[in-house]
């Protein structure tokens, strides 16, 4: 573990250095680049924060206030349009919308790419391989370019369900990523592991159940907590699948509030940010395991 | 318990490399059998044959009679320790060690029970809540002894157990390792490329090489009558010196040295291009003149004093031959005597001239490295071999 630490942290150093005078050892030279360091994460939080500020801004203004300026910061706080996103029924049906499409892909994606990326990883071989690198190349393929003839094909295959369209694709949206991520950790625990239970007596499941289950508990909240954050989200494809207006997921649902010819822009916002909650609340919850997953393995003994 | 046996067993990988050739060895029950070699020699391919882990491309592995080649590893009842331990990290050692017995369908009393009297005779009885990332090295390493013996199994197998222990550590384990096979009287069957362990654990010890069996025998066998000259090379610390020479007309001629020595009453058939074998304790500086001897000459190059003895590495006008495979790099600075402690001091730089006894020669075949006429020599060995164990 130490090592793999270590390593992260030689990581982040060489890439602070690259920024500044590598030949800076000396305590001026520190000093700079600490305050370099500093600029550019300033810099880059301030353009990561200033639309949230944005929206926090609108959506505590009323109508009239915000086309006097939109920029304006708020007279006064007022929960009016958070109230009013709350107490409307289509956006509340917009949401169990998305709750439902993405309470049903994500359990699949992660239940399915934890299955494939053992059996890739450890027991198909060279076939293993061969469709691992089909899943990486459905990966380099462009959304736009798929959407049609995804459509097309949706209709095709009988799926009337708007519902069951979106859940379908977005399930093989995620695939992907989902089965890299799990190959990649299955293939760092050691193949002995599996002997080891093999000859106490585990069946080839057994192994999996008790073994490799339990032992990937980090990426397989990697896995789903990451695909709940992209579908959640995920407005381009439930566009292009979605035709019924009663089907609408949240992202498409809030598209849907600008009105032909006013927008309550104010309302968008609180819409938008209370959008932003479960996302939120979710990495709140995960963002240690998350971390952990990325930087260091917990296979190691 | 089980008897091990291998009958003509032959593995070849998908990309064609055989691993193991036609191999033939029986482990009787309740022999502790030592498989050594280089690295890449075939022989932990050998033992995970065994476990089941690896498909038996040819021949028959058989445990207790039974052919098990297609036989489910957990079914075969047999334990393996492995290098790195396998120990399940998720689990506490109290969990690992109860996960066979619980695959096995124990129930949860017998399984603590068991659990407690093996950690006591191992001495984990205070580690049992840890996880095996919170124990050293040693501690694993008896964990993972642990969850073997804990199920009683029919034979143990052991893939270079103590190689990740430092040499401290391996010295004790070792001690225990030994001890503990005295206790359980377990089939076991280990594999190392370490010959000392080899020497020191074994009661039988196979030195394999390129996928074939060299020779099988107990430690003092291999020691003592090497069939050829790689087990002389590999068995023994520093190896056994190959000096190249001849032999006609029942005169031993060593390259570079003018004086030969008539071997006629040792090896009165044999002629031609030999390598002569000679292990570092066998050179006397002065000596007694009545033993039948030959005279090496040199000039010393490097001194290890070790206290009890001396080494002393030789570049020496014989040359010295080297076995291409499994020699260690580095390690076989010239020729090497090793001379009792008092010896006297001695500096670099120094001319220096041991004898060396008839009764203490090896030779081989120098085209294929087969000792020569071995039958004779090994009597020889046994008739003297009591006195001169004695005097070692």
């Amino acid at each position: 573990m130490a090592p793999e630490a270590a390593a992260g942290a030689a990581i982040t150093e060489t890439r602070g250095e690259a920024v500044q005078h590598p030949e800076s050892s000396s305590k001026r030279g520190r000093v700079l680049r600490e305050l370099t360091r500093y600029a550019i994460l300033v810099v880059a939080s301030a353009i990561s924060l200033y639309p949230v500020l944005w929206l926090i801004s609108a959506s505590l203004k009323s109508q009239s206030e915000y086309v006097q300026d939109p920029t304006a910061l708020p007279s006064g706080l007022s929960f009016d349009n958070f109230s009013a996103v709350l107490g409307d029924h289509q956006i509340l049906g917009y949401v169990l919308n998305s709750l439902i499409v993405v309470g049903v892909a994500v359990p699949v994606v992660t239940f399915t790419a934890v299955l494939a990326g053992y059996a890739i990883a450890r027991l198909w071989g060279r076939a293993g391989m061969a469709i691992l690198f089909v899943f990486l190349f459905s990966e380099l393929v462009p959304l736009a370019i798929v959407a049609i003839p995804l459509l097309l094909t949706v209709k095709e295959i009988g799926l009337q369900s708007g519902l069951l369209r979106v859940i379908c694709v977005y399930s093989v949206l995620m695939m992907g990523f989902a089965v890299l991520l799990s190959w990649a950790f299955f293939r760092s625990v050691p193949e002995e592991l599996r002997e080891a239970a093999r000859l106490d007596g585990c069946g080839e499941f057994g192994v999996f159940r008790r073994i490799m289950l339990p032992l990937a508990r980090s990426p397989i909240t990697l896995i789903a907590v990451i695909s709940f954050i992209v579908l959640w989200n995920e407005l381009f494809l439930a566009v292009v699948l979605l035709d019924n207006a009663a089907d609408r997921t949240l992202p498409v649902g809030l598209t849907e509030l600008r009105g032909r010819y006013v927008t309550n822009w104010p309302k968008v916002a609180a819409a938008l940010l209370l959008s932003a909650i479960p996302t939120l609340i979710l990495y709140g919850l995960f963002q240690g395991r998350i971390a952990n997953q990325f930087s260091r393995s917990t296979t190691r003994e | 318990m089980a008897s091990i046996r291998f009958e003509n067993v032959t593995k070849r990988f998908d990309d064609g490399t055989v691993a193991v050739k036609q191999l033939r060895l029986d482990v009787p029950d309740g022999e502790f059998m030592i498989l050594v070699g280089p690295s890449g020699c075939g022989k932990t391919t050998a033992l995970r044959m065994v476990a089941g882990l690896e498909d038996v491309s040819e021949g028959e592995v058989m445990l207790d009679g039974q052919i098990v080649n297609e036989v489910d590893p957990g079914r075969r009842d047999i334990a393996m320790v492995f290098q790195n331990y396998a120990l399940f990290p998720h689990m506490s050692v109290r969990d690992n060690m109860s996960f066979p017995l619980k695959m096995r369908g124990k129930s949860k009393r017998e399984i603590a029970s068991s659990v407690d009297e093996v950690a006591t005779m191992l001495g984990l009885s205070e580690l049992l809540s840890r996880k095996p990332s919170q124990l050293s090295g040693g501690q694993r390493q008896r964990v993972a002894m642990g969850r073997a013996i804990i199920r009683h199994p029919a034979a143990f197998l052991m893939d270079e157990p103590l190689s990740n222990l430092d040499a401290k550590l391996r010295t004790q384990m070792r001690g225990e390792l030994a001890r503990m096979h005295q206790r359980l009287g377990v089939t076991t069957l280990y594999v190392t490329h370490d010959q000392t362990e080899a020497m020191t654990l074994g009661s039988q010890v196979a030195v394999m090489r390129d996928g074939l069996v060299q020779q099988v025998g107990t430690p003092q066998d291999l020691y003592r009558s090497p069939r050829n000259a790689f087990v002389a090379r590999f068995i023994g610390s520093p190896p056994m010196n190959l000096l190249r020479g001849s032999l006609s007309g029942s005169r031993l001629r060593l390259e570079g040295e003018p004086e030969g020595a008539d071997v006629s009453r040792h090896w009165p058939q044999a002629g031609g291009e030999v390598l002569v074998g000679i292990r570092p304790e066998a050179c006397e500086i002065g000596g007694d003149d009545s033993r039948e001897a030959i005279t090496i000459s040199g000039e010393v190059d490097v001194v290890e004093d070790l206290g009890a003895e001396t080494i002393v590495y030789v570049r020496s006008a014989a040359p010295v031959a080297g076995i291409e495979s499994g020699e260690e790099k580095g390690v076989s600075g010239g020729f090497a005597a090793r001379l009792a402690g008092g010896a006297r001091s001695m500096s670099p730089g120094e001319r220096i001239r041991f004898r060396v006894a008839l009764d203490d020669l090896h030779l081989f075949d120098a085209a294929g490295g087969e000792a020569l006429s071995p039958d004779q020599r090994s009597l020889a060995t046994t008739a003297v071999g009591g006195d001169r164990e004695a005097g070692r």
